[in-house]
Formats: C-alpha cells, structure tokens, sequence
C-alpha cells in the first residue's frame, strides 16, 4: 500500500472516524450486555431445554440446539450495524484511490454482469436509514447471474443466489472489471446445500478470446473421462504436471487454448491461488497462512467471447472489518481492506491479461498500417 | 448369441481404436497445417517491423539485410513445397528477428517510439501464436505415439495408414545453450 494512498485513504474517512467510533461504542455495548444474558440465562436454560426435549418430548435435541444458535446469532447480530456502516463509509474511500473510476455498491448495480433488480437496491437503502440491516441480501431468480449461469460452464446450477459488495471498474484503458461476493445454493430447506460460496470476478476485454477455453477443476480420471465424452469441449492437455494434477483444461480450439494457457500463465494462476489463501483472514492466522504458502482455492476460469470469468470459492468473509474491539482511529482494517480489494483487482495484471490485450491491440494497430 | 458376445465384442473394440489412430493421425496432419499458418503471419509481419526499424538502426543494415533475403528464402522454401529447407530457414529467421528485437535496446530513440513498441508487441503475439501451434503439435504427435506404440496399436497403425510418426518439434543444438546477450549488445 503506498504512502500516497494511505493519505489520501485517511483524508476522506477522517470526517466519518468520529461517527463510526460512536456506533463502534454503542454496538459493544448492546454486543457485551448480550453476550452476559445469553452466558447467564442461555446456557441453563438451554440445558433445561435439551433435557426435556430430549427424555419427555422427542429423543433428539434439534429444537434446543437451534433455539441455541439462534440466540448466539442474536448476541452477534449486535456488531451489524456497525460492520455495515464502516463498509459503507470506509471501502468507497478505498476504491477512489484506486485509477480508473472504481465505483462500490454493498448489493449491486442495476447493470453489468451482476445486476439486480432496483426493488433489492431500494430495500437495502431503506435498511441502511434505519440501522436495521440484513445478513445477506437474497436474490432469488437473479435473471443476469442466472444468464452468467447458461453462458459459463464453471458456475454450477443453482436455485438461489446472494449476492454482496460489488465492484466494478477500469484497468487501464481497456479492460472493465466486476466482481462480488456471491453465494449459490441450490435446493429448498433440509436439502438446501451450498455449491458455491467465494468471489467472482468478470473481466470484460477489449478483443474478442479466438476459442471457448474452461479452467476447471479436475474431476479425477473417471470424471475427466466422462466430461471429455459428453462435453462439446475437447480436453487440452498440458505440460505442467501440478497444474494437471488441479485442472481439466477443455477448449473448442487446441492451439487457441494452449495460446493462453502458457506455462507462465499455469504458474501465475498456481501463484494467485496462493495470494488468495491468505485474504479475508486477519493477524495471526493470515501470518501463518502466509508463511506456510498455502495453496489456496482453486480459481477456475473460462474465457469465452471477449469476457474472462473467474470463480475463486473462498472460505473467509470478504471486505469486512475485523469487529467491535478494535477503535476506529487504528485504521489496521483499512489497510487489509486495501489488501482484499487490490488482491482481486490486480488479477488482470498478475495473469498478464493486461499484456496480452496491449499486444492483440498492437497487432490490429500493425495490420491496419 | 456366444459367437456374437466373444468375436463382436473384441471386433467393436478394435475398430474403436483404430478409428482413435485414424484420429489422432489426423490431428497430427492439422496442427502441423496450424505451425505453418502462423510462421506465415510472422512471415507477413516482418516487412512492417524492418521499415519502423531501419529509419534508425544505421548500424544493423548487415542484420536487417540478412533478415530481408531469409524472408525471401522462407517464402520461395515454401511456394517450392520444400517443406524441411523451409522449416530449417525459419529457424534462423526466428534467431536473428530476436537478434533484432535485442539490438533495439542499443537506440533508445527507436526503443520509446510508439510505432517501435507496438511493432515488437505484435511480434511478440505472433511468436506467442507459433509457440501454442507448436505446443499443440507436440501434444498431438504424443497422442498418436502412446495410441500406436501401445498393443494392440502397433498391429493397427500399418492398417490406418501410419506407418511413420513425425517427429516432436525440438530446438537445434546451438538454441540449447545459453545467450550470451554481449553479441547482440553492441
């Protein structure tokens, strides 16, 4: 994080510090006298509950152990406020440091790859005035993410989609960038599962990519066998026996496949798998994370027309700050913010897609010449 | 019923694998077809890259003339089916357009040119071209090998028409050792 940025970061959440300590303040207070009543009255009265559910009603404690959690959620649900709000003052005055014309929603736009409906946007507006905010803002039968769906292979089906903080801007001149915290499940109540939940980028490029290549992960021999059988997609395989080992490469073009997938590009990808590991995890974790190289989420990727989707499932709560013990005027959460949101920008650069659209750019310049 | 189970059954499996060669032979045919197109873009593109470059480069006019006459060797190989001469000439065009690109670095003015940057940009995307129809190549000549040289393959390669495998595309000796950057730097 450069010294520049820091500054200029400081001078616009200054004006805000004074209200986000207050509410900060306020939260652990409701957060701490939650806490002590769920600890004094919860625990017992959980314990008489379990009890009796257990011997007198039905031979099982399911009822009790969700009445538990849903306690434990209220105790947490405190800090809400206060983590919405610093998102919604702090993360903007990230962004605009940031060159080209970098813009942050805590839901989404009304257009791009992940747009959503003006009603959600309302409705988160209406919770922001009043303090009353949502864990995740729900999206079902989000049309455009439901069209990212058909048009892309690697994002699985699914019967539900959430959708928060989005971003979107330009790196250089050329190419637009939107990502977002996405979680996809699929299925209704006791069957609802989880099939994807991490960060989704779409990078749109100024070319258009000369085949349909997919990343994906690899499936094992079985798996590999049967997708190269009923896919339309023939499977390229490479020379990097690690990235082998983690992808199935499939393309419509041998040669227009291996033409992005270099062996520098497996490696770069390997390596912004390991970046990734380590974000969303803070202080001694994200240390030990970092130190031990850990390999990270495997990012699958697919490139088809002229946009690159790329799906990296992540384990950590992206763009949020570390909670109610830290004050505000630290401004520790704001560099690791920095760090999320630059890790997820600086992909086009890390994997030399930057490069490759100066050089399709010089090539038509040459030709017309 | 018995006769169908045991003679159809192996029959189906050898006909399975002999279209697999009659594939993979093919595939061979097409991505050696796909070098060819791309060593014609670079082909194309050098005249472009020697005008920009010989408004400066006073001191390379041995270089950009011996870059000229091997275009012209590689384009007359080619229209003459001289298909190894051919290859053996791109090859040495290859070695002195990189000799070129290097010999840039001694004329800063020719160096921050826009037109300059962009000339080696596209050089650079075509060679990244050449490289994936060679990586290609050799991914489809290695299919065909294990396809053939695996029992019962080497029963029915005669049969679908392979009866010599094209070699792997590979470097020269000379390509093999190190650059030294001073013979270009001068």
């Amino acid at each position: 994080m450069s010294a520049a940025h820091i500054v200029q970061i400081k001078e616009d959440i200054k004006p805000h510090l004074a209200e986000l300590e207050n509410l900060r303040v306020q939260c652990y207070d409701k957060y701490l006298t939650r806490k002590k009543i769920a600890r004094t009255y919860g625990w017992p009265a959980f314990v008489v509950a379990a009890c009796v559910e257990w011997f007198v009603v039905t031979e099982t404690a399911v009822l009790s152990i969700m009445a538990l959690i849903a306690l434990w959620a209220w105790v947490w649900c405190a800090e809400l406020p206060y983590k919405k709000r610093y998102k919604h003052l702090v993360i903007p005055a990230i962004v605009n440091s940031f060159k080209g014309q970098f813009e942050f929603h805590p839901v989404g736009f009304k257009n791009g790859s992940f747009a959503v409906n003006q009603q959600d946007i309302d409705a988160y507006n209406r919770s922001h005035e009043s303090g009353k905010y949502k864990l995740w803002t729900s999206i079902k039968n989000n049309k455009t993410v439901q069209k990212l769906a058909s048009d892309f292979h690697i994002v699985p089906s699914f019967s539900s989609c959430l959708i928060e903080d989005s971003f979107r801007g330009r790196i250089g001149d050329d190419i637009f960038i939107e990502f977002c915290e996405m979680k996809l499940e699929r299925g209704s109540g006791k069957d609802r599962k989880t099939v994807f939940g991490g960060v989704t980028v779409v990078l749109t490029m100024p070319f258009e990519f000369m085949a349909h290549t997919v990343i994906g992960k690899d499936g094992g021999k079985l798996g590999n066998f049967l997708i190269d059988r009923f896919a339309k997609l023939e499977t390229v395989h490479l020379e990097d026996v690690e990235f082998e080992k983690r992808y199935q490469v499939l393309s419509s073009d041998q040669q227009a496949a291996r033409y992005i997938v270099t062996p520098a590009f497996m490696e770069r990808l390997m390596d912004f798998s390991v970046l990734l590991g380590s974000i969303g995890f803070k202080g001694k974790l994200a240390e030990r994370l970092n130190s031990k190289q850990v390999v990270g989420p495997r990012v699958e990727c697919e490139f088809k027309g002229n946009r690159a989707l790329f799906m990296a499932p992540m384990s950590a709560d992206l763009f949020e700050c570390s909670g109610l013990e830290k004050s505000v005027y630290e401004l520790s959460d704001v560099e690791f913010l920095y760090h999320e949101i630059s890790t997820i920008v600086g992909i086009a650069e890390q994997l030399k897609l930057d490069y490759l659209a100066a050089r399709k750019k010089a090539v038509k310049n040459i030709s017309l010449a | 019923m018995e006769i169908l189970f045991y003679v159809g059954i192996p029959a189906l499996v050898l006909y399975f694998w002999y279209a697999s060669i009659v594939t993979k032979r093919n595939k061979v045919d097409e991505a050696f077809a796909g070098i060819d197109v791309q060593l014609k873009k670079r082909t194309d593109l050098i005249p472009n890259i020697l005008k920009i470059a010989s408004k400066m480069m006073d001191h390379e006019k041995k270089l950009l003339e011996d870059i000229t006459k091997l275009r012209t060797d590689v384009l007359t190989a080619a229209e003459n089916g001289q298909a190894e001469d051919r290859f053996k000439l791109e090859g040495l065009l290859e070695s002195k357009m990189s000799g070129l690109m290097v010999a840039v670095e001694n004329y800063p003015d020719l160096k921050s040119q826009e037109t300059m940057v962009e000339a080696q940009r596209a050089y650079a995307d075509v060679e990244e071209h050449i490289s994936a129809a060679r990586r290609s190549y050799n991914a489809a000549v290695g299919a065909l090998r294990n396809a053939v040289q695996i029992f019962p393959g080497n029963l029915l390669a005669p049969l679908a028409g392979v009866t010599e495998i094209k070699p792997m595309f590979e470097i020269v000796e000379h390509e093999r050792r190190a650059v030294n950057a001073d013979d270009f730097l001068k």
